[in-house]
């Protein structure tokens, strides 16, 4: 019953196509790439060392730095270094991101806790660690305790500050909803306003999990005999370049292992967004 | 059970934007709020609901609600506020969580409604999968598990284009005859207002006075017939006519500001 | 267009004529240093003229570390060194980047620098001479740093093993110091500056000092293989030094008392000259004189003996000795 229109193009003139003009800005990241990039680099590197155009002492050849990193995994050391360095990194960051994720709470749902807590951690929180320690030591001596002390204090502001925001972020109609159908308030932090946190908690759990990396050096200042602080520590003082660059390339692993964590973590709680 | 407007005003600061509100909704009533943008339709909405405070007068209720409804007042939001880590059947098991239920209840009220608002077969997708009116079938999913006595819906096709509108609309005159359930629609599409609404309160501009309500006489049904159209666009041509020079001096006041 | 060139090369020649007649007038020399009394004859040479007398213009670069030193040396950034052997600094020189080539501070009898301090728990509980050490949990800053070689030399001197003292490495004086004071260790090795303070507040017990038990070369001067090949700007540096070494020698050195510089008329120019460097009111300064040899030697065999030490705790690289890092032509040898 509709009357159709026509269609058909028409045959009468000459037609010329319309320029294309959408293209680029839109970089699409390869996989590939970044690894065939990484490797031209490193094996530009080498040569420059074998040609003799750098400095051994001033950057040491990719070989050297491997070479290091087996001597020191065949003698055992390595895993000795590693370990030592992983429980500091580990205990310090539970501990640290557990207060952290109370007090980023605490603020964020209670005004009494905001008004004290916010202040409280603008005033601390741009304190260097490192310039803590003598307090520490007089404080905690000279065992583990300061060590993990250091990374957890370090981790601890920017989990605190990160989860508030995220606490804050939550959309507040999901709030009036769930208030709006009677939900108790222990049930809607469980159900609302956690996992509406979540994205900006492990957000901040990249950010502190490189903060721990970083600190672990500062903490193993504190006497530390093994870690891999300690040991690029060492290195440093002996201007033992090659070694310090093998301790720097395993902490650059352990800093690739957490993002890679992470990433998975993100994908398993955040399917949804 | 009726839910009254009594006397109600509301200030935001120095902003007036409720001033004397009164009316009730008898049990199983349809009643539409409309007005001028800015004239404190959505406030009043949240007022009536226990989700903000006047600054005099009260919501009130009266008689009790039926006995199988878990939530007597419930909303539907014009965002929808569905939680979009959780799968369409996690968002309407949602609001029974905390409710005194067996597991066997709880499943068989999510079935229910789920089934009335056909979205069975979509249990287990998540919000960001969902078009528009199908997420707004989901608050309303949740709405229902509820046994709602009055549904508060504040404006909740506004968010939807017409074709998803117009789909959602007949879906809402079904669930009304069915459930024997009240609402206050808030909204400032008069069609919806002149479909929906057994009485159709019009405010004025802020703060918020009532102006005029106006019954319809119809019912629902019989408004849906193509036959009905002309008279509802009367109906509609009606309340326009008392709104429109406020509409006008309200659009112009958002633009200065 | 042109004449703008025409100023131009005008501009260039009378800027490349200034540096030239420049080069003929002074012969430029930058000197790394730390603002420590170790370093005294640095500064007298620079604050009386010594270096300018010899037709130098010597800039002093002042570091807060003995270590970046060693490495602004061998990177070029200055012409000389004027500081202590750490285990880095052999690592450069035994890569040929560095040569030693004169001598500094000593730890002499009778001249306090670096000492043994004791916790008062460990004190107490019967730590009161230098061997006593053996044993104990001790701090120094680094390892492979002059605290770390002492100890070493006291070990051999009691003849017990290095490997029995719990070494703690907490890599600044003020962690070593908080950890003496919190009674976290049993001892440290701090330098006399450091341990007055703690001494004073009662925080830890002075044992003894290094020059006292196991003397030996803390300090040199050095330089890189292509600053020596200017012979006459390292002769001329060298030459200003040791007259600064021999005045810091006869007149605050040989008057010293108990390990303290009189203040006198005939001392006080020069304590307030190493007041003025090393930030210090000169009454510190007094207690702080490091010995430094009157002609500028260098106790070769020392070295030699460090660089063994270093090479057996694995803190240097092996396979060279003292003859490979030290320039025959400058070096005055013991």
């Amino acid at each position: 019953m509709l009357d159709r229109a026509a269609s058909e193009i028409a045959q009468d003139a000459a037609t010329r196509p319309v320029r294309f003009r959408g293209a680029g800005f839109v970089p699409a990241s390869s996989r590939l790439g970044g690894w065939i990039a990484l490797a031209l680099v490193i094996a530009l590197w080498q040569a420059a060392g074998s040609a003799g155009l750098v400095n051994p002492l001033f950057l040491p050849a990719p070989l050297a730095i491997a070479r290091a990193i087996y001597q020191l995994a065949i003698s055992g050391a390595l895993w000795q270094h590693v370990s030592a360095s992983l429980l500091r990194i580990g205990v310090g960051w539970v501990l640290g991101t557990a207060a952290g994720v109370a007090v980023g709470f605490a603020i964020g749902l209670s005004r009494l806790a905001r008004s004290v807590g916010i202040t409280f951690i603008s005033a601390l929180f741009p304190i260097p660690k490192i310039a803590l320690l003598p307090l520490l030591i007089l404080w905690l001596g000279i065992g583990e305790e300061p060590k993990i002390a250091t990374i957890a204090l370090g981790v601890f502001f920017s989990t605190a500050i990160s989860v508030y925001s995220g606490v804050d972020a939550v959309p507040r109609n999901l709030i009036r909803m769930a208030q709006s159908f009677n939900v108790p308030f222990a049930t809607i932090v469980r159900k609302v306003i956690w996992p509406g946190a979540l994205p900006a908690i492990l957000a901040g759990f990249r950010i502190t999990a490189s903060v721990a990396l970083l600190l672990v050096v500062s903490a193993e200042m504190i006497g530390a005999q093994y870690g891999i602080g300690a040991f690029v520590l060492q290195a440093g003082n002996l201007m033992q370049t090659d070694q310090l660059l093998a301790g720097v390339v395993i902490l650059s692993v352990f800093g690739l292992a957490v993002g890679k964590v992470i990433g998975w973590l993100e994908v398993k709680l955040l399917h949804w967004r | 059970m009726d839910l009254i407007a009594n006397h109600i005003s509301h200030r935001f600061g120095d902003l007036a934007v409720l001033d004397d509100v009164s009316f009730t909704v008898s049990a199983g009533e349809v009643v539409a709020i409309v007005g001028p943008s800015g004239c404190g339709k959505s406030t009043l909405l949240s007022i009536l609901g226990g989700l903000l405070q006047p600054t005099s007068g009260a919501p009130e209720l009266r008689g009790t609600p039926p006995a199988d409804s878990l939530n007597p007042l419930t909303f539907v939001f014009q965002d929808f506020a569905l939680l979009p880590w959780a799968s369409v059947e996690e968002n309407v098991e949602f609001p029974l969580l905390h409710a005194q239920l067996s597991a066997a209840q709880r499943r068989a009220l999510v079935e229910d409604a789920l089934r009335r608002t056909g979205l069975t077969d979509f249990r287990n997708t998540y919000p960001k999968q969902l078009s528009g009116g199908m997420r707004q079938r989901v608050g309303i999913s949740r709405a229902l598990a509820v046994r709602p006595a009055i549904l508060l819906m504040d404006e909740p096709l506004s968010a939807l284009d017409s074709q998803t509108r117009e789909l959602l609309m007949e879906d809402f005159v079904r669930l009304l005859a069915d459930g024997g359930m009240g609402a206050v629609y808030v909204t400032h599409n008069l069609e919806e207002a002149a479909r929906l609404a057994d009485r159709i309160v019009v405010l004025s501009r802020r703060p918020g006075r009532i102006r005029e309500v106006v019954a319809v006489s119809m019912t629902r049904a019989e408004r849906g017939d193509i036959a009905a159209r002309e008279k509802l666009l009367a109906l509609q041509n009606q309340i326009w006519s008392l709104i429109r020079t406020e509409a006008i001096d309200a659009e112009r006041e958002v633009q200065h500001a | 267009m042109i004449r703008i060139a025409r100023l131009a090369v005008a501009g260039l020649l009378t800027i490349m004529a200034m540096g030239a007649t420049r080069a003929e007038d002074a012969l430029k020399a930058r000197i790394g240093v730390l603002r420590l009394s170790s370093s005294a004859p640095v500064f007298i040479a620079q604050d009386k003229g010594y270096f300018r007398e010899a037709g130098l213009d010597v800039e002093l670069k002042f570091f807060d570390a003995a270590q970046p030193i060693a490495v602004a040396t061998t990177a070029g950034d200055i012409d000389f060194g004027v500081t202590a052997f750490t285990a880095g600094l052999y690592n450069l020189a035994g890569k040929g980047v560095l040569k030693v080539i004169g001598g500094m501070s000593r730890e002499k009898a009778g001249y306090p620098l670096i000492g043994y301090f004791a916790s008062n728990n460990a004190y107490a509980a019967g730590l009161k001479t230098p061997k006593d050490l053996a044993g104990k949990r001790v701090v120094v800053t680094q390892v492979g740093s002059s605290f770390h070689y002492s100890l070493g030399l006291l070990a051999d001197k009691y003849g017990f093993k290095l490997s029995e003292v719990k070494i703690i490495p907490l890599q600044s004086l003020s962690n070593a110091a908080a950890a003496l004071k919190g009674e976290t260790v049993d001892a440290a090795l701090l330098p006399v500056s450091t341990a007055r303070k703690l001494m004073d507040e009662g925080g830890a017990k002075f044992l003894g000092w290094v020059g006292d038990e196991t003397p030996w070369q803390l300090g040199a001067v050095f330089a890189a293989p292509k600053t020596l090949t200017n012979k006459v700007l390292v002769t001329k540096v060298l030459a200003a030094l040791a007259k600064a070494d021999r005045e810091y020698h006869d007149v605050i050195l040989a008057a010293m008392k108990d390990g303290i510089a009189p203040i006198n008329e005939k001392t006080r120019p020069l304590l307030e000259i190493i007041a003025k460097y090393t930030n210090l009111p000169v009454e510190q300064v007094v207690g702080n004189c490091a010995y430094i040899d009157p002609d500028g030697k260098l106790d070769v065999k020392n070295v030699d003996n460090q660089i063994k030490w270093l090479q057996e705790q694995g803190f240097a690289d092996k396979g060279f000795d003292a003859n490979a890092i030290i320039a025959r032509d400058f070096v005055k040898a013991d």
